[in-house]
C-alpha cells in the first residue's frame, strides 16, 4: 500500500511528458492535462493524508530501488513521508490545481502557451520529488529541477532583455544555494560515512554521536544548510533576487515566487532539523537571519510602490518569521504559517492587477492630505535614512553585483591572456599527461603527488572563469567549459581509485552535448549570424529548434538529471576526501560557474532582444 | 559665454521639443485614447509615420511579408492594388511597381537615429550606463509619484521633486548617490543641466542629441513626468515634478555612476572618437520600401472600404417602409460596440428607432460621488467643464476587500494578518475560480453612481460654487444643452412615449486598463451619470417649455429614461424608472423585455470571438458566460474594447439600418434635413477626429508595433504606483494598448462618412484647423454622401471628388444569427489568422424601416 507514494511524483511526471505531445494551439488538451494532473494529484494527496492519519500518522520510509551502488557510494531512490511532506504536498497540489484552471484562460493565445504548461508541470514534478524524496541525492534532483524551471519561467518572455537578464541574476543567486547544498550533502556523506536517508536522520543516537564527535563539522554542515535555505527562501543577504524574479506571467509569479518556490528553503530547514537540532550556534543563526530579514524586508516592503514587489517583500518578511519559528522549534506553527503565507501571497499576486482600480477607488474616498504619515514620530533624519535605504533595498543588489560578481569577473578576466594558441596547446598536453598519469601509474603512486590534483582542479576553475567572462567567442567559451570539465574530472580521479564506469558515466553526457553544442553554434553562425558573447542576440526568433537542442546540451553539460553525467558528477563529488579542502573549494566554485557560464552562452546567443529589427522588437528596458 | 554668439544649445527649446515627441498617455485612471504618433500629425500620414520610424525605430505598418500573405489569402485584392498603384504612380508604371510590391525583397531592418550617441558609453567605455542608473531611478520616481501602494511615503511632497531630494539628502545618513562629489553637486544650486552636460558630454553640439537619447532611453517614465507636469490633475495626490528636474537628477545619477565606474579621469563622451552629432529631428526621406508599404496599406484599407461604399449604396436603394410613430426611441453612444446592440434591438423590436451620439449626451460636467474626496470629469477630454454635479442621499456603503489590507504587508500585524487572510484566500481562490461573482476588487461600471442616489442637476443659486465650479445647471443652460443635442442627432419631432438614453460602461476584473473600456466621450468613465443628467434635464417642465418656444415640441406624454449598457457583461441598468405608471410602465416593461432579448443576441454575437464560450449552446447560457467573464479574475479579455473599429458614419440610420457592419462602425445620428446649413454639423464633427480617430489610431499603432507602441501582453504587467504598468520590477512604464485588446483589430485607418452636401462638409471641417488637420493630412479618411444625388464624394487633396462605388457583391442573409455560429475563430493572433475573424458586410433582409 505504501508503494502508492510514488504517485506523488509519478503523476506530475506523466502529466509533464503528456503535455509535451501537443502543439501550441491545442490549448484545451494542454491545459486539460495540467488540470487533470493537478486535480487528480490534489485528490490523491488529500486522500493519502487522510489514510495516513488513520494509520496513526507514521513516518513512512520506502527504499524503492538502488540506482547505483559501489563500496563507498550508494545512490538509492528512497521515499519519505511525514508531517512536513504532508503539509507541503497538500498545499502544493491545491495551489497547482487552482492556478492550472486560472492559467487555462489567463494564458489563452499566448505564444508560449505550451511552453508555460511544460515548465509548469516540470516544476510540479520537481517540487514533488523534492517533497517526497527520502535522501539528499533525490532531494537535490528535485531542487535542481526547480532551479532550472525557475530560470526558464523567469525568462519566459525570452524575446525581451530584462526577463533574460533577471533570470541569469536569479540563477546566480540560486547557484550559491546549490553549492551550499552540495557541500552540505558532501559533508554529511563523510560525517555519517554513508549516503544517509532522512529516515536514518531520525535516529537520534547516530546523529548525536556524529555531531558530538565532530562539533566543527556539525557547525559547518548546519551553516551550509542554512545558506542553501536562506538563498532559496530569499532571506538576507540574498533577498534581492525575489522581486526581480517577477518577470513571467502573473500566474507563474504567483506559484513560484509568491508561494511555492520561495518556501522550499523552509522545507529544507525542516527536513534537516535533526542535523542542526543539537547545534546551538545553528539555531541562533537561523533565528538571527529570520529576525533581521523579517525586520529589514518589512521596511523595504513598506516603501515598495509597485504591486508585485510589495508582495514579494511582504512574503520574505513572513518567511523570516517562519525561520524564527523553526529556530525556536515551533514546527507545527511554522507549517501552518507556511500554508497561510503561501495561500495569501498566491492570491494576492493573482489579484495584483486589480490593485489599480481598487486602490484608486480607495483614495477617491479615503484620501486625507492631513493624515500623518506612518512613523512620522521618528526624527526626520532617521526616517529619511530608513526610507532611502529601503528604496535602495539596503544596497543589497548593488553589493552583490559590485563586491561579489564583479570581483569574480575581474579575477576571471585576469586570466584572459590564457586565451592564446600556446596556452591552448599547453592545456591539451596537460590533459594528455593527466590521462596518462591515470592510466599508467597505480593509484597509490599518484596519490603521493596531491599537488597535481590541486593544480588540475585550479586549472579547471580558471578555465571555467575564463569561459564565464569570455566576451567574444561563444565557441571558445563552450570549448573551455568542456576542457574545464575534463580537468575537473582529472583532478578527482588522480586522488581516488576510480572505476572506469564512473568516468564513462561522467563523460557520456558531457562529450555528446559538447559536440552537439558546437554544431548548434556553428549552425547558427553559418547563416551569417553574429554569435559573440558581447550581447544578447535573440537568435531563438529564427532558430527555435536549434535553441531547444542547445538548451538540452547545456542542461546535460551541467549535470541536469537527464543523462548519466548527473550520476557521474554526484559520485565524483562524494569522492572528494574530507582532507582535501582545497579541492573541495575549487570544485565547488567550478560547480557554481559551470552552470552560470553554460546558461550564459544559451542566454546570450538565443535569448534576449533579437538584433534583427525587421519585426517587432521590444525596447531594451521594457 | 559671449551673449552675442548664437547659442548652439538652448535647453528650454530642447526640452520643449522632447516633450512634444514623448508619449502622452495619461495615468491609467484616466485612460483617454489618442493618436499614439500625434507629434507627427502635422505631416501627412505616411510621411509622418515613416519619419517616426526612422527617428525612433517604431514599426509603423505591417511587415511586408504579412501584406503579401494577406494578398495570397485574398484579404487584399489584386484589383485594389492595381488601382492604388495607378492612382499613385500612373498606369505607365503599373508593371514596375506591381513587381516591387509583390515580389521584390527589401531589407526591413530599422536603424533609428535615437540612442546612437549614448550607445558610445558601451562602445568606448564598456559600461552599460542605463543598467547602472535606470533601476534605482525608476524606483525613486515611482516612489515619489506613488498614489497609494506603498505604506511609507516620500517625505514632504510639496516642494518639487529636486528640492525634496535635496532636503532628504541633507537630512539623512544614507544617500541615493555613491560618490560624495556628486552629492555635493546636487546641493549646489549653481549647477545647471548645461554644466552637467559639459562634464558628461563635453561638446555643446551634442547636447540636444544627448538629451533626446537620455529621455527616450526610458520614454515611459519621461512621458509620464511630462504629462504630470502639464496636467497636474493626472494625479489624485498631487506631486510637483518637471521633466527638467528629472533630467537634472538623472544626469547627476549618471555622473555619479560614471565617476564610480571609471574613476576620476575620464574624458567627456564627445571628446572620444565618435561619430559626428546628428540632428534627431532633421528631415527624412521616403525609401522605395516605404512607398511599397504605403501601396500595400492603401490596398489593405480599400479592400475593405470598397465593400462599405457598395454596401451602403445597395442598402439605400432598398424599398423603405412607411413613416410611422416609433414604439420607442433609444439613443446610444456612437461607440462601435453599440453598433451591434442597436442592430439587435431593431431586430427584436422592428418598430423602434435607434440613434447614436457621443456618450456624454451633450452635458459636460464634473461629478462628485457622495463621500468622495475628488471629482471625475465626465465629458470628452479636450473639454473643460464649468459645472459640478453632486451625488447625495446614497444609503448603500462601499464594500472593502480585506485582501488588499495594508496589514498583510507589515511584519508583526502581518503575522496575524497572514494567518487570518491566508486561509480566507484559499476559500476565495476556489470561489473566484469556480463561481466568479462581483466583488469590491472588481471595477464595476454600475458602482460609478448609486442607482437610488440623487443628483444636483438644477442649480439653486448662482453663488453655489464648489471647487471653483457651479453646482448644477440653470434652466437656460439646461435648455441649450438639450436643444443642441436633439438638433445634433436630428430628433426634433415624432417623439415616442419613451425615449431611452443609453450610456455605456464596462466592468472588468484584474484589469489595470479597465478605463480604456469605458466611455471615451466621458474621459474613460462609465456614462451613466451623463445619461441620467440629460434625462433629468429633458424631463424638466421648465426646460420643455423653453424648448417649445425654441421650436422643439416634446409632448407631455414623452418621458426620457436613462440607462446604462455594460459592454463587458451585457447587462443593462435603468435609472429613475421607479416613478413610471400606467401605460408608460407597461410599455417600459415591454421594452425591458426587448432589451433583454437584444442583449442575449448581442452576447451571442460577441461570444463568437471568445474561445472559452460555445456560441452554439443555449443562448441564456451564452449570456451567463459573458456575464461571468466580466467578473473573472483569470480573464484577460473581459471584452475586446474598440478592437476592429474602422468606420464612422454620420447620418441617418437609413444609411446603415439593414447592414451588418460587424461592430466596426461608430454611428452618429444626424439628419441633414434639420440642418441644411451645417450649423450643428460642426458640433457633431468636432469629436469625430479626436475621439474616434484617436481611438482608431491608437489601435492601429498598438497593433502594428505592439512591443514599442503598445504595451505588450498584459500577463506580466506590474502596477506601478497606480499611475501605469511596467513589466516586472525594473522595467520602464509601458504606455499603449495590450495585446489582449488589439488582437482582432485590422490596422486600417478610420473612414468617416458624412451624409450631407460635400460643400457643406468641406466648409464644416475647414472651420476648425485642428479638426481639419486630421483629414487634410490623411490620418483619417473622409467621404461625403450626397443626400440628393446619392453619390459618394471622397476627400483628397483638400477637395471632395466624386467617388464611384465598386459594384456590390454583397451577400444577403435572412438574419445574421447563424453567421455567428459559423464564423471562423483565429488560430493564433497573427494578423493573417486574426483578420479572418472580421466578417464581410452583409445585407440583412426583412428589416423594417421606420422613420
Amino acid at each position: 500500500m505504501q508503494l502508492v507514494i510514488i504517485t506523488f511524483f509519478l503523476l506530475p511526471l506523466l502529466g509533464f511528458l503528456l503535455s509535451l505531445a501537443f502543439k501550441n494551439h491545442q490549448e484545451k488538451q494542454i491545459s486539460g492535462v495540467a488540470i487533470a494532473t493537478s486535480g487528480l494529484h490534489m485528490i490523491f494527496t488529500i486522500s493519502f493524508f487522510i489514510y495516513w492519519l488513520t494509520q496513526g500518522s507514521p513516518t513512512i520510509n520506502i527504499h524503492l530501488l538502488t540506482i547505483y551502488k559501489s563500496e563507498e557510494f550508494k545512490f538509492g531512490f528512497d521515499l519519505f513521508y511525514d508531517k512536513v511532506s504532508a503539509v507541503y504536498s497538500i498545499v502544493t497540489s491545491i495551489i497547482f490545481f487552482i492556478v492550472s484552471i486560472f492559467s487555462k484562460t489567463y494564458m489563452h493565445r499566448e505564444s508560449g502557451f505550451k511552453r508555460f504548461f511544460n515548465h509548469y508541470l516540470l516544476f510540479y514534478t520537481g517540487i514533488n520529488l523534492l517533497i517526497i524524496s527520502g535522501n539528499f541525492e533525490f532531494l537535490f534532483v528535485g531542487w535542481e529541477i526547480v532551479g532550472i524551471t525557475s530560470f526558464l519561467l523567469i525568462a519566459f518572455y525570452r524575446e525581451r532583455y530584462l526577463p533574460v537578464r533577471n533570470a541569469m541574476k536569479v540563477l546566480s543567486f540560486y547557484r550559491l544555494g546549490d553549492v551550499a547544498l552540495v557541500g552540505a550533502i558532501w559533508f554529511c556523506h563523510h560525517l555519517f560515512e554513508t549516503n544517509i536517508t532522512f529516515f536514518e536522520l531520525g535516529d537520534t543516537p547516530l546523529l548525536y554521536d556524529a555531531t558530538h564527535h565532530h562539533p566543527i563539522q556539525g557547525i559547518i554542515i548546519s551553516l551550509l544548510f542554512i545558506q542553501a535555505t536562506a538563498v532559496k527562501s530569499a532571506q538576507l543577504p540574498y533577498s534581492s533576487w525575489l522581486p526581480r524574479a517577477m518577470e513571467g506571467p502573473t500566474v507563474s509569479s504567483a506559484v513560484f515566487y509568491g508561494s511555492l518556490s520561495v518556501h522550499i528553503g523552509v522545507f529544507l530547514l525542516l527536513r534537516t532539523y535533526p542535523i542542526w537540532a543539537n547545534v546551538d550556534a545553528a539555531k541562533f543563526i537561523i533565528i538571527f537571519v529570520g529576525l533581521i530579514t523579517a525586520t529589514i524586508s518589512s521596511f523595504i516592503g513598506k516603501v515598495q510602490p509597485t504591486a508585485k514587489t510589495q508582495i514579494a517583500y511582504s512574503s520574505i518578511s513572513q518567511i523570516g518569521l517562519i525561520f524564527i519559528e523553526i529556530g525556536l522549534g515551533w514546527h507545527t506553527l511554522a507549517l501552518v504559517h507556511f500554508a497561510a503565507n503561501a495561500f495569501l501571497r498566491t492570491y494576492q499576486l493573482l489579484v495584483s492587477p486589480s490593485i489599480m482600480s481598487y486602490l484608486i477607488h480607495e483614495q477617491f474616498f479615503k484620501y486625507d492630505p492631513n493624515k500623518k504619515q506612518v512613523f512620522s514620530f521618528l526624527p526626520p533624519k532617521l526616517y529619511n535614512t530608513l526610507y532611502m535605504l529601503s528604496v535602495k533595498e539596503f544596497n543589497l543588489d548593488f553589493i552583490w553585483y559590485q563586491y561579489i560578481w564583479l570581483k569574480f569577473k575581474k579575477f576571471g578576466k585576469s586570466f584572459h591572456f590564457l586565451r592564446s594558441k600556446i596556452a591552448e596547446v599547453t592545456f591539451f598536453i596537460l590533459m594528455l599527461i593527466g590521462v596518462l598519469f591515470y592510466l599508467i601509474f597505480p593509484i597509490d603512486g599518484i596519490q603521493k603527488y596531491e599537488f597535481v590534483s590541486w593544480i588540475y582542479s585550479a586549472i579547471a576553475l580558471i578555465l571555467i572563469l575564463i569561459a564565464w567572462t569570455e566576451r567574444v567567442s561563444s565557441v571558445r567559451s563552450w570549448v573551455y567549459i568542456a576542457i574545464s570539465q575534463v580537468f575537473f574530472m582529472l583532478s578527482i580521479v588522480q586522488q581516488h581509485s576510480f572505476e572506469l564506469i564512473h568516468i564513462l558515466f561522467y563523460l557520456s553526457g558531457t562529450l555528446g552535448s559538447f559536440i552537439v553544442g558546437i554544431w548548434c553554434l556553428k549552425r547558427v553562425k553559418s547563416e551569417n549570424n553574429n554569435i559573440s558573447l558581447n550581447e544578447f542576440h535573440g537568435h531563438i526568433y529564427e532558430h527555435p529548434k536549434i535553441a531547444l537542442l542547445f538548451l538540452l546540451c547545456a542542461l546535460t553539460m551541467i549535470g541536469f538529471p537527464i543523462s548519466p553525467t548527473f550520476l557521474g558528477l554526484d559520485i565524483m563529488f562524494s569522492d572528494i576526501e574530507l582532507e582535501h579542502r582545497f579541492l573541495l573549494i575549487t570544485s565547488s566554485l567550478t560547480f557554481i560557474f559551470l552552470e552560470l557560464s553554460v546558461l550564459r552562452i544559451y542566454a546570450r546567443i538565443f535569448l534576449g532582444m533579437h538584433l534583427k529589427t525587421y519585426h517587432e522588437v521590444a525596447f531594451r528596458n521594457s | 559665454m559671449n551673449n552675442d554668439k548664437m547659442k548652439v544649445f538652448d535647453l528650454d527649446h530642447s526640452i520643449h521639443e522632447i516633450k512634444h515627441y514623448l508619449p502622452s498617455q495619461m495615468t491609467l485612471k484616466d485612460f483617454v485614447h489618442h493618436n499614439t504618433l500625434h507629434p507627427f500629425q502635422n505631416e501627412k500620414f505616411y510621411e509622418g509615420i515613416f519619419r517616426a520610424s526612422k527617428i525612433f525605430g517604431y514599426k509603423v505598418t505591417l511587415q511586408l511579408n504579412d501584406y503579401r500573405r494577406l494578398f495570397k489569402l485574398n484579404r487584399i485584392k489584386r484589383n485594389v492594388i492595381e488601382r492604388v498603384i495607378i492612382n499613385r504612380k500612373g498606369s505607365a508604371n503599373l508593371e514596375y511597381w506591381l513587381n516591387n510590391v509583390l515580389t521584390k525583397s527589401y531589407d526591413e531592418n530599422k536603424n533609428p537615429r535615437i540612442g546612437k550617441l549614448r550607445d558610445n558609453w558601451k562602445r568606448v567605455y564598456k559600461i552599460d550606463i542605463d543598467l547602472l542608473v535606470h533601476p534605482l531611478l525608476y524606483r525613486i520616481l515611482c516612489a515619489y509619484l506613488d498614489q497609494g501602494i506603498s505604506l511609507w511615503n516620500f517625505p514632504d511632497s510639496d516642494k518639487g521633486f529636486l528640492e525634496i531630494i535635496r532636503s532628504m539628502e541633507k537630512n539623512s545618513a544614507a544617500s541615493f548617490f555613491r560618490t560624495n562629489k556628486v552629492r555635493q553637486l546636487l546641493f549646489d544650486t549653481n549647477v545647471t543641466i548645461e554644466r552637467l552636460l559639459s562634464r558628461i558630454v563635453g561638446d555643446e553640439n551634442y547636447y540636444e542629441q544627448y538629451l533626446f537619447d537620455l529621455c527616450f532611453s526610458h520614454r515611459g517614465w519621461c512621458g509620464m513626468v511630462s504629462v504630470i507636469e502639464d496636467n497636474p490633475n493626472a494625479l489624485l495626490i498631487k506631486k510637483s515634478i518637471t521633466l527638467k528636474e528629472l533630467i537634472h537628477f538623472e544626469l547627476l545619477m549618471e555622473l555619479d555612476m560614471l565617476d564610480l565606474e571609471l574613476g576620476k579621469d575620464w574624458k567627456p563622451l564627445a571628446e572620444n572618437k565618435i561619430e559626428p552629432h546628428i540632428d534627431i529631428l532633421a528631415p527624412t526621406e521616403l525609401t522605395e520600401l516605404d512607398i511599397v508599404l504605403k501601396i500595400w496599406q492603401d490596398a489593405f484599407e480599400w479592400s475593405y472600404y470598397d465593400d462599405v461604399f457598395s454596401g451602403i449604396n445597395a442598402n439605400i436603394s432598398k424599398p423603405k417602409a412607411i413613416d410611422q410613430k416609433s414604439k420607442f426611441q433609444a439613443v446610444f453612444c456612437i461607440d462601435e460596440r453599440e453598433c451591434s446592440i442597436r442592430r439587435h434591438i431593431e431586430y427584436v423590436a422592428p418598430e423602434c428607432k435607434t440613434l447614436g451620439a457621443p456618450g456624454f449626451f451633450g452635458v459636460e460636467f464634473y461629478f462628485k460621488q457622495q463621500g468622495a474626496k475628488f471629482i471625475d470629469k465626465l465629458c470628452p477630454a479636450p473639454v473643460t467643464p464649468k459645472f459640478l454635479i453632486k451625488e447625495y442621499d446614497v444609503e448603500e456603503h462601499r464594500h472593502e476587500d480585506v485582501i488588499f489590507s495594508e496589514n498583510s504587508h507589515k511584519m508583526v500585524k502581518g503575522f496575524f494578518a497572514t494567518f487570518a487572510l491566508g486561509f480566507l484566500s484559499l476559500i476565495k481562490m476556489f470561489q473566484t475560480t469556480f463561481r466568479p461573482k462581483m466583488s469590491p476588487s472588481i471595477s464595476d461600471a454600475f458602482s460609478h453612481m448609486d442607482k437610488y442616489g440623487k443628483l444636483t442637476v438644477e442649480n439653486q443659486n448662482l453663488t453655489d460654487i464648489e471647487d471653483g465650479l457651479q453646482v448644477g445647471f440653470t434652466v437656460d443652460e439646461m435648455t441649450t444643452r438639450v436643444e443642441n443635442f436633439l438638433r445634433g442627432i436630428g430628433l426634433v419631432d415624432k417623439f415616442s412615449d419613451l425615449v431611452y438614453i443609453v450610456s455605456h460602461g464596462s466592468s472588468s476584473a484584474n484589469n489595470p486598463h479597465h478605463g480604456a473600456h469605458d466611455c471615451g466621450a466621458c474621459s474613460g468613465r462609465p456614462g451613466c451619470v451623463n445619461a441620467r443628467v440629460f434625462c433629468i434635464m429633458a424631463n424638466h417642465p421648465k426646460v420643455r417649455a423653453k424648448l417649445s418656444s425654441n421650436g422643439i415640441h416634446i409632448p407631455d406624454s414623452t418621458i426620457f429614461i436613462a440607462a446604462m449598457h455594460d459592454t463587458a457583461s451585457d447587462l443593462i441598468g435603468y435609472y429613475d424608472d421607479e416613478n413610471l405608471t400606467g401605460a408608460h410602465l407597461k410599455l417600459h416593461n415591454d421594452v425591458k423585455e426587448n432589451f433583454e432579448a437584444a442583449l442575449d443576441l448581442n452576447a451571442k454575437e460577441r461570444s463568437r470571438r471568445f474561445a472559452s464560450i460555445n456560441t452554439l449552446q443555449d443562448i441564456k447560457k451564452v449570456r451567463k458566460a459573458i456575464e461571468d467573464r466580466s467578473v473573472s479574475l483569470f480573464e484577460p479579455r473581459p471584452e475586446l474594447g474598440h478592437g476592429t473599429n474602422t468606420l464612422a458614419i454620420i447620418g441617418r440610420r437609413s444609411l446603415t439600418r439593414g447592414l451588418f457592419l460587424d461592430r466596426r462602425a461608430f454611428l452618429n445620428s444626424y439628419d441633414y434635413r434639420t440642418d441644411l446649413e451645417g450649423k450643428y454639423l460642426a458640433n457633431v464633427m468636432a469629436p469625430i477626429g479626436v475621439v474616434c480617430g484617436g481611438i482608431n489610431l491608437e489601435y492601429y499603432f498598438s497593433r502594428v508595433d505592439n512591443l514599442k507602441l503598445g504595451c505588450g501582453t498584459k500577463l506580466p504587467h506590474n502596477v506601478m504606483g497606480l499611475v501605469g504598468v511596467a513589466n516586472s520590477s525594473d522595467g520602464d512604464l509601458r504606455p499603449g494598448l495590450p495585446w489582449q485588446m488589439i488582437e482582432p483589430h485590422d490596422p486600417v485607418r478610420l473612414l468617416v462618412l458624412v451624409e450631407h452636401f460635400p460643400e457643406v462638409v468641406l466648409k464644416v471641417i475647414q472651420s476648425n484647423p485642428a479638426m481639419y488637420e486630421w483629414y487634410k493630412n490623411e490620418w483619417v479618411h473622409i467621404a461625403a454622401f450626397h443626400p440628393e444625388t446619392k453619390q459618394f464624394y471622397y476627400f483628397k487633396d483638400e477637395q471632395f471628388l466624386s467617388h464611384h462605388a465598386e459594384p456590390s457583391d454583397l451577400v444577403a442573409v435572412e438574419n445574421v444569427h447563424h453567421i455567428f455560429e459559423e464564423a471562423p475563430e483565429m488560430i493564433t493572433n497573427h494578423i493573417t489568422h486574426a483578420t479572418f475573424e472580421n466578417l464581410p458586410i452583409y445585407q440583412i433582409e426583412n428589416n423594417i424601416e421606420c422613420n
